[in-house]
């Protein structure tokens, strides 16, 4: 069985006569440049950009579905990052790509939204989208950033704080991966 | 000329010669004869009697000393000029001048009296051609044209002094000169004292004509004698300053009269009345006499008449002698004689018997140049403790393909994989990556790391081959047991 196709036409539309924007015929919706975004959610605070991000990725996460239909729990690696790149792409968050290290799934970034603000606005798209797509209670962890550059790490919530708390001990993360796979207790 | 005439000339040149430290004075430069001048640099008011008045660009007034000096010189100069006058006039008649007033001025008339000699300013430098107590052979004797004063034109001319450098002559006597005026006033302002001046006694012509005039207007006038060309004998250095003095440079073996190089001491203008005086040194390097001596140099040897002679002079050693110094060059067609006589042959072209047989020679093959390098360097000999050092192959220089050979194994997989070898220098037809060909590519060379802390390595890449998701989900869920769930 095909895996059905990301398909990006007619995703954005622009209405002249009534000077509307509608994004996959899903309500109007704002053109915000991004630096005024970002400016204005870290002015909110985390709570609240958590949660900005959070609305935008059950969205994305709906159109994830709306895209793989009843196949989504069957769905190979490259055939869900294709769906959700391209909603993501669609936002202007960069582009995806998947890192498996061991087990560890590791999404990464390119062109994200820089900052701790933008960081923390595409971790909250992130985690919204894969719990409504996915239904799974997912903790995204900024593994590693760059200029340009943004590895975030899929990892339960129990593990996701002890991630943070080894990435603030100023443990590589290649160190942190290599943990992660070591039995409990020989983590040092 | 009869004896008296001759005795009272002399006395006239002796006492003119005594005024001659007196003109020292009026040597500065900036003088100019003009009238009597009434006020002080007024000289417009001024009868159209000559005198001797600073130009009005220079230093106008005399230091105080010499002021002093010249005032009380002022009634023995007159009397003196007049005395001058007297006598002139019984020589030859002259028409009365203008009456002229003698300025207040500071100023200094000229005179021949003893008297006035003896209250003159010290003069050292400046002495009558034939006095004997001259202190050098030199002797200056100053000689100031000068023309008339208008009264309306003032300091129209302006008087020339010309000085000449003559060396000592044989002392013989000095010609006679002829005072043509009266009366002489100089006027005296410029401060700074002229150069020093000597002019040889015995060659020292005439140098002031003095004109009668009436007594009542002591006054004189100092003209150039057409016949008797003033001279100044100059010995000393010209001023450093830019003097108006004019000099004329006389040749003393030959007399003849040199013209100094324009300096830049003349500052003649055009449209100026005054005359511009300069000097210059004479040119003694330019006069001296050219004349070089022959260089010193050896004979040249005698030429032999003949090719017998020429070996008979060799085989003798008679003739033979080192030549102490380089003969002298000779220039020009050598001798038609002895040796040299033997006409050579003048045709261009050579003749049968000097090209002999001619053979003609094979066409060029197209055989390659072989070039004999020659035999082979012998080596030196080593010593037992001597090593070879390494030969160094030129940055240029291909590798052989032997030491390509040994080099390790991953060098040259990196080499292919990156390609290197085939984009930058691939043969058409050649499928060896690595030949001598293309020696020039470049080579990464790779330091393998340590193996350390294989066991973790192995147990990832263990673990990943263990574990190939299927779905999405599937590694969405391992990557959440992960940490404390995974054990």
């Amino acid at each position: 069985m095909t895996e059905p196709r990301f398909d990006p036409s007619s995703a954005l539309k622009l209405d002249f006569d009534q000077g509307q924007v509608t994004l996959r015929g899903q309500g109007p919706c704002l053109v915000v440049p991004k630096g005024a975004l970002l400016d204005l959610l870290s002015n909110a605070g985390d709570d609240a950009t958590r949660n900005f991000g959070q609305q935008l990725g059950v969205e994305v996460g709906r159109r994830v579905v709306d895209g793989l239909g009843s196949t989504i729990d069957k769905a190979s690696i490259e055939g869900f990052v294709e769906h959700l790149g391209g909603e993501l792409a669609l936002l202007g968050l960069g582009t995806l790509s998947v890192e498996r290290w061991g087990r560890a799934l590791v999404l990464v970034l390119n062109g994200a939204p820089a900052g701790e603000t933008g960081v923390s606005l595409v971790s909250a798209v992130i985690g919204g989208a894969l719990q409504r797509a996915l239904s799974r209670d997912t903790m995204v962890v900024d593994l590693m950033k760059s200029d340009s550059t943004l590895r975030l790490l899929l990892v339960s919530r129990a593990t996701g704080a002890e991630v943070k708390q080894w990435l603030a001990e100023q443990v590589p993360w290649g160190s942190v991966l290599t943990r992660l796979h070591t039995p409990q207790g020989n983590a040092s | 000329m009869n004896t008296d005439r001759i005795q009272r000339l002399n006395s006239l040149l002796e006492r003119i010669k005594r005024n001659a430290a007196l003109p020292k004075q009026l040597l500065g430069k900036g003088l100019v004869l003009s009238g009597a001048q009434a006020p002080r640099g007024d000289v417009s008011a001024g009868p159209s009697v000559p005198s001797a008045a600073p130009l009005p660009h220079t230093r106008p007034i005399a230091p105080k000393t010499e002021v002093a000096a010249e005032s009380s010189l002022r009634p023995a100069a007159e009397s003196i000029f007049r005395a001058a006058a007297e006598s002139a006039l019984r020589s030859q008649p002259v028409p009365p001048a203008q009456p002229a007033q003698v300025p207040p001025s500071p100023s200094i008339s000229s005179a021949n009296l003893p008297q006035a000699q003896a209250e003159a300013p010290p003069s050292p430098s400046i002495s009558s051609a034939n006095l004997p107590q001259a202190h050098s052979p030199m002797v200056a004797i100053p000689s100031v044209s000068g023309a008339s004063w208008d009264g309306r034109k003032p300091r129209q001319r302006v008087a020339t002094m010309i000085g000449v450098a003559v060396p000592p002559p044989p002392k013989e006597e000095a010609p006679i000169e002829e005072i043509e005026a009266d009366e002489v006033e100089l006027v005296h302002a410029a401060s700074s004292p002229p150069a020093p001046m000597l002019v040889d006694a015995a060659s020292a012509p005439p140098a002031l004509t003095l004109d009668n005039a009436p007594s009542s207007q002591p006054t004189i006038t100092l003209d150039d004698a057409p016949d008797s060309q003033p001279e100044l004998t100059l010995d000393s250095t010209p001023p450093t300053e830019a003097s108006p003095i004019e000099a004329s440079l006389i040749n003393a073996g030959t007399g003849q009269r040199v013209e100094p190089p324009l300096s830049q001491t003349e500052t003649k203008k055009p449209d100026s009345d005054v005359d511009n005086l300069s000097w210059s040194e004479p040119p003694a390097e330019d006069l001296a006499p050219t004349v070089q001596p022959p260089p010193d140099s050896s004979r040249r040897p005698r030429i032999a008449g003949s090719i017998d002679e020429a070996l008979a002079e060799v085989t003798d050693g008679t003739e033979l002698e080192i030549p102490l110094k380089t003969p002298p060059p000779e220039s020009g067609k050598q001798p038609a004689e002895g040796a040299y006589a033997t006409s050579m042959p003048s045709a261009a072209v050579p003749t049968a018997e000097q090209l002999g047989d001619t053979l003609d020679l094979e066409e060029p093959t197209v055989a390659k140049l072989e070039l004999d390098l020659g035999q082979a360097k012998s080596e030196p000999v080593k010593e037992e403790l001597e090593l070879d050092l390494p030969q160094q192959a030129h940055i240029l220089e291909p590798p052989a393909s032997e030491h390509r050979a040994h080099q390790p194994s991953h060098i040259q997989e990196i080499a292919v994989e990156s390609g290197i070898g085939v984009t930058v220098a691939s043969v058409p037809g050649d499928d060896t990556l690595l030949s001598d060909s293309k020696s020039l590519q470049l080579q990464p060379e790779v330091t393998l790391r340590k193996a350390t802390d294989r066991a973790l390595a192995v147990e990832l890449l263990q673990s990943a081959r263990d574990f190939a998701p299927q779905s999405f989900v599937e590694l969405l869920d391992a990557s959440l047991k992960l940490g404390g769930n995974s054990g």
